[in-house]
């Protein structure tokens, strides 16, 4: 707007000039008094554009769910200035506006001007996003080149959670057809009257366990031997997704990983109502920072443990070999021989690798289920929305994608013509929930 | 836009205003730049109702051709020009003397035509940037009216200097006192316009 206007405004001044020497050529003062009008205009237009001032006030949320709708409200109060201001309100990465514009057009004429806008928006995909800046271009109503572009930041991010599908304990009644392992328990549980062995005395056991006969047989160690109880613990179950390419087949908010974040999300939150201790790892090869995994344990705080890993947990090419499942997860193999489950969504590139693990895993005696995530019928839905059902687990040859059976135990997920409540209803039988 | 039809009444009122100035008094040649007036600022308001073609376009190359004319026949009519070959029988002094006096209106229109250009040239790429439609015609409608009001006011200001310049007492400060002091006035302004960005 500004270049064209002002494109005229310049040849208008031109044009004022000659007139002006037309003026003094034709020797009429009347023709010297028509300049004035132009610039009369001209200065007036300089004059009022300076010293615009800006109040924007905004609320803007922190945290969001993936589908969650929230009515964005902005409002800019305009003092002084002359010209229109051309907005542009925030957005992040993986939303979409549902109703109403986040730009906006406003002109700032003689009178204070106030507007109220507002525009609702919709979560596409979890994550943690930035903000974009509210930014305000004013185009004053004359002067070239002297638009003035100013930004107002927004102080937060914004935490779009994961869906969480709310499983029912009465959806799984039935009898599991999977021998569950006995001694899958957390070392923290009270001891119950069942011996287990026997050891020496460190500080801190019970007076009650010390084995008194057994200490004085061993009188010459110098030290008093106690009685170890089985405790009776919690049992602990451990989510491993996989994050190789594989897992983003699809579109970047519905592929295999997006949907085995919520079945951990969802699976997390009713076995912690169901007193387990629940654990989480990605399956990365590198080294694992702290905030990428979570040791499992029990009760809310675990749960968030969970949620906000996830929440920034990206699909990655993986290129070294598998040398094993690191250091924080093999003692709690060995220590508590949880229940694991594998995510992932099986394919030439990976099956080899989580067959290792598989492998790597049967070592402490742990048979992992794996849950394979068919992508198939994500991309034919992407492709033709009628072609998702055609492409569903029992239409597909998937042969080629078959694991070796004694590695673990594999559970076929079609997300897109089963919905998570029947695939949970699968991983309670065969994962023993 | 609603004010556009005050504008194009004020356009044509500019227009014909000048026209009947210039021809009550004038000689068949007078008549010949009137009309050139009058069509030029017929041509020049084309565009602003042409919805088809591409809003890039919607911009007049003759809505300042009657503003340059009038000056012209002013200046053939009277002056040094006319004094030096005689009588070439345009106008009447009395009929250069009105059109001049109307000069001001005619600039008016061209201010109105100028604003309108505008928003018919910006309002399609905003539209289709997802802008909403009623907000834009709302807001353009004000940037037209702000600019009328302000041509308009200017208008007034400037006839009403022109009436006291006429009526008033005659300062006489010779003809180049008076050019340094247009010239001095008129860059003072125009540095104001043309500024560099800050």
């Amino acid at each position: 707007m500004n270049s064209s206007w002002n494109k005229q405004i310049i040849i208008l001044s031109v044009i004022t000039a000659f007139i002006a020497v037309a003026g003094i050529i034709s020797t009429q003062k009347a023709i010297f008094g028509s300049l004035f009008m132009p610039v009369i205009f001209i200065f007036v237009l300089s004059y009022m554009e300076k010293d615009l001032k800006l109040d924007v006030d905004y609320d803007i949320p922190k945290f969001l769910k993936v589908g969650d709708e929230y009515t964005i409200q902005v409002k800019v109060m305009a003092k002084k200035g002359l010209g229109m201001l051309n907005m542009q309100f925030p957005t992040y990465p993986e939303m979409n506006i549902l109703n109403g514009t986040n730009v906006h057009i406003l002109f700032k004429g003689f009178k204070e001007r106030e507007m109220a806008m507002e525009y609702t928006i919709v979560s596409t995909r979890r994550g943690i996003f930035n903000w974009t800046e509210i930014i305000i271009e004013y185009q004053p109503l004359i002067g070239y080149k002297r638009k003035k572009i100013l930004k107002f930041p927004i102080s937060h991010n914004i935490e779009v959670d994961p869906k969480v599908k709310m499983l029912r304990k009465s959806q799984f009644q039935l009898k599991s057809n999977r021998v569950k392992p006995r001694n899958s328990v957390t070392r923290t549980g009270p001891p119950t009257h069942e011996f287990e062995s026997i050891r020496d005395y460190v500080p801190g056991d019970p007076f009650k366990a010390i084995n008194w006969k057994s200490s004085a047989k061993t009188a010459y160690k110098d030290n008093l031997m106690v009685n170890v109880y089985e405790r009776e613990g919690l049992k602990n179950f451990i989510f491993y997704v996989d994050v190789s390419p594989f897992m983003s087949h699809g579109s970047s908010v519905e592929n295999p990983l997006e949907y085995a974040i919520t079945l951990v999300l969802s699976g997390t939150k009713y076995l912690i109502s169901k007193n387990y201790n629940v654990g989480f790892w990605p399956i990365k090869l590198n080294r694992l920072k702290r905030s990428e995994y979570v040791l499992p344990s029990s009760g809310m705080d675990t749960f968030n443990q969970i949620r906000r890993s996830l929440l920034l947990l990206e699909s990655k090419w993986v290129t070294e070999k598998f040398t094993g499942i690191g250091s924080s997860m093999t003692r709690i193999m060995m220590e508590t021989r949880p229940s694991v489950m594998i995510l992932t969504s099986l394919e030439k590139g990976n099956i080899s690798r989580i067959e290792s693990i598989s492998r790597h895993l049967y070592r402490f005696k742990v048979l992992p289920t794996i849950v394979d995530i068919r992508a198939e019928s994500i991309a034919a839905k992407y492709t033709d929305p009628r072609l998702g059902s055609v492409f569903s687990v029992r239409n597909y040859n998937l042969s080629k994608n078959r694991i070796n059976t004694e590695s673990g135990r594999v559970i076929q997920w079609d997300p897109v013509n089963e919905s998570i409540g029947k695939a949970a209803y699968k991983l309670a039988m065969e994962a023993g929930w | 836009m609603k004010s556009s039809l005050t504008l194009i009444l004020a356009i044509l009122f500019g227009f014909l205003y000048v026209f009947i100035f210039a021809t009550s008094s004038s000689g068949p040649l007078g008549d010949v730049f009137a009309v050139l007036i009058l069509i030029f600022s017929t041509i020049s308001v084309i565009p602003l109702f042409q919805k088809k073609i591409s809003s890039s376009k919607k911009v007049s190359p003759f809505k300042f051709v009657p503003i340059l004319i009038a000056p012209i026949s002013i200046v053939l009519s009277t002056g040094y020009l006319h004094a030096s070959f005689a009588s070439l029988g345009m106008l009447s002094n009395q009929g250069a003397y009105n059109a001049s006096f109307f000069l001001a209106i005619l600039m008016f229109s061209a201010i109105g035509t100028m604003a309108m250009e505008t928003t018919k040239k910006i309002e399609g790429p905003l539209e289709s940037s997802g802008y909403e439609r009623e907000e834009i015609e709302r807001e353009l409608g004000h940037f037209e009216k702000s600019v009328t009001y302000i041509a308009l006011a200017s208008m007034l200001a400037g006839m009403g200097i022109i009436l006291v310049l006429e009526g008033g007492p005659i300062a006489d400060i010779g003809i180049f006192p008076a050019i340094i002091l247009f010239f001095v006035v008129y860059v003072i302004v125009i540095s104001s316009v043309v500024k560099k960005e800050s």
